[in-house]
């Protein structure tokens, strides 16, 4: 009985303030939907009480991450790769000619404060080619070159942060990026090849979508042989066949030969692919 | 699920207008709007297509003030009715707590009036709710264009085509003129709170 | 608004489509309009979407994103872009009239992607353009 009462009580609440809200003078329609004035005082209840212990929580969450705000400040003021590492993730959601102007500014100061860590000092002697190479071809890149450089700059940041890294642990690391770099590179010949040819036959685009539409293979189009040849004479050949380096000074003169080797190969055909166009 | 705020004493209720494309939904919210900018104090969001037809949603919150102790939001959601749209329209039903079926008393709507109801029982279902429990209203919009000498279905018509089954309350409306739009309006709300309180226990 | 397409400048669009986008890795990418149409869409092969309600719901996305940009004060977002753990989606609108929608995996790095939308959006405009002047 009573319950009945506090419902017509609440519906009638709802009805006064919708009215209110919306007095438009409009006939109400009568119908009420029935509400057990317990469960209301219940719900009410219920919800005083974990407001309170609501309350106790929030004071402790607070204290616990002001701690842990203090706890963060010390550990970003050391890391001598962090501006260039900011460059790094910029590129990679975009690519403007002011990043890379600044990256290869940064890469230049690297190269300075490291003049003396020759390991160091071809990674990012790899990294600035990258960076050129994004600079001067843009949209033309390959698309593969955005993995390399992530690669490359993610393990010289290994490298640097990593203390009693051994010299080995590190040219072995170096070697790895190299392959990845080489292999980059006979794709943007295979790819510039491919396109020059395209090109001289006049082909129209129309005829090839199906091919291209499947997954993507290792063309039958053979790499650009001059420049490989070249790069090629001057290789110093770094598999386990290889012969083994007397010296770590040597192996480290050797990996550097290298890099200049196919750095100047790489602009050739730069320059190459310039006169064509 | 209407969304309950324990802390700030606070209930939210989502009141979604179903219906067929160009049935009269979103004209029904830009009424309430229009009519009672001053006192309900809200914008309303429309997200629509160049052509005005509802792309995403229209949406229209406002407070009912405190009842119970309970500071009562409404929101008023409007889905597209086209029927390329079903994946928006599922999105929006997401966590509705009461609904507005708007059909269209036009005779050449008839069939799409009872396609609209299906897709809606079956939306609801993707999230285990039921169009036979949810609580719902029907308005059989468009009544104005009688005058006009355009074809209606009558109010026996839609009821026997709509609601012979779901037995909700009904009203015959026209949400260019605001016929019996607030009416709707008032008599969802009280449905949908009295469920909420009911759900709460 | 309305429009209309023929053939050669539907082809047109593929074969850019094609050239810029899918050709580089990309792995599906349909230009709709604001109402969520599509008007051409292609992808490589690998996976099939249902592309009908991605599309309405990438046009609701794009109109709901852009209703927060004015509230927040801002004509609109210059990067609109879902992060996935494998697949990631980016959007970019042609005139007021045309969304570009691509699907990309995390072998295409958003950078290089975003200059290659640039390119298409360019090329695209030359046919999209002149449309809405009729």
């Amino acid at each position: 009985m009573v319950n009945r009462k506090k419902d017509e009580k609440l519906d009638a609440e709802i009805a006064k303030r919708l009215d209110d809200l919306f007095g438009e003078g409009d006939a109400s329609s009568g119908e009420s939907s029935a509400l057990t004035a317990n469960e209301a005082d219940e719900a009410e209840n219920k919800s005083r009480d974990q407001n309170q212990s609501a309350a106790a929580e929030e004071v402790f969450d607070l204290e616990d991450l002001v701690l842990n705000e203090k706890a963060k400040e010390p550990a970003a003021a050391d890391d001598p790769l962090a501006e260039l590492k900011s460059m790094v993730l910029s590129i990679d959601w975009e690519i403007t000619d002011e990043v890379l102007s600044a990256f290869l500014s940064q890469i230049a100061n690297l190269k300075n404060t490291y003049k003396n860590e020759k390991i160091i000092l071809m990674f990012l002697q790899l990294l600035g080619s990258l960076g050129e190479y994004i600079k001067t071809n843009r949209g033309n890149a390959h698309p593969k070159t955005f993995k390399v450089l992530n690669s490359v700059f993610s393990h010289l940041e290994s490298i640097v942060s990593t203390k009693d890294l051994a010299e080995s642990e590190k040219i072995k690391i170096l070697r790895i990026e190299m392959d990845k770099y080489k292999q980059l590179r006979n794709k943007v010949s295979k790819k510039k090849a491919a396109e020059v040819r395209k090109g001289k036959a006049k082909l129209l685009y129309k005829d090839e979508p199906d091919e291209r539409t499947r997954k993507k293979q290792t063309t039958d189009i053979r790499p650009d042989r001059d420049s490989m040849i070249a790069a090629e004479k001057k290789r110093v050949p770094e598999s386990t066949a290889a012969k083994p380096h007397a010296t770590l000074a040597e192996a480290v003169e050797d990996l550097k030969q290298f890099i200049h080797s196919e750095l100047s190969a790489l602009r050739q055909e730069l320059k190459r692919i310039q006169k064509s166009k | 699920m209407a969304f309950v705020n324990l802390k700030n004493k606070e209930i939210q209720v989502k009141i979604v207008y179903y219906g067929p494309g160009r049935g009269g939904k979103t004209t029904n919210l830009e009424y309430i709007y229009k009519k009672f900018r001053n006192r309900i104090n809200t914008e309303m969001v429309t997200v629509k297509t160049h052509g005005d037809r509802t792309l995403f949603f229209d949406f229209l919150p406002f407070d009912i003030g405190v009842i119970n102790g309970y500071d009562v939001k409404i929101q008023l959601y409007t889905v597209p009715g086209q029927v390329k749209y079903n994946a928006t329209r599922r999105l929006v039903l997401r966590g509705v707590d009461g609904i507005v079926f708007v059909a269209d008393a036009m005779a050449v709507r008839r069939e799409k009036n009872i396609l609209s109801l299906k897709n809606l029982q079956e939306n609801l279902s993707n999230y285990k709710k039921s169009i036979f429990k949810i609580p719902c209203v029907l308005q059989y919009n468009k009544i104005d264009l009688k005058e006009q000498g355009i074809p209606l279905l009558s109010t026996d018509v839609l009821e026997k085509d709509l609601n012979s089954q779901l037995k909700r309350p009904s009203f015959e409306a026209s949400a260019l003129k605001g016929t019996n739009v607030v009416m709707t309006l008032k008599k969802i709300i009280s449905m949908t709170v009295a469920s909420i309180k009911r759900d709460l226990k | 608004m309305s429009y209309t397409l023929g053939q050669k400048q539907l082809d047109r669009i593929e074969e850019i489509l094609m050239q810029d986008l899918i050709n580089n890795g990309v792995r599906c990418v349909f230009l709709i309009d604001m109402a969520g149409n599509i008007i051409s869409n292609l992808d490589n092969g690998e996976k099939q979407h249902d592309i009908y309600s991605l599309a309405a719901l990438a046009a609701g996305n794009f109109g709901a994103v852009s209703a927060m940009a004015k509230i927040i004060g801002e004509s609109e977002f210059s990067l609109l872009f879902h992060k996935g753990k494998k697949e990631n989606i980016h959007f970019n609108k042609i005139t007021t009239e045309f969304l570009l929608i691509t699907i990309f995996g995390n072998d295409i790095s958003l950078g290089f992607l975003r200059l290659k939308v640039a390119d298409s959006v360019e090329q695209l405009k030359t046919i999209l353009e002149p449309l809405l002047s009729l």
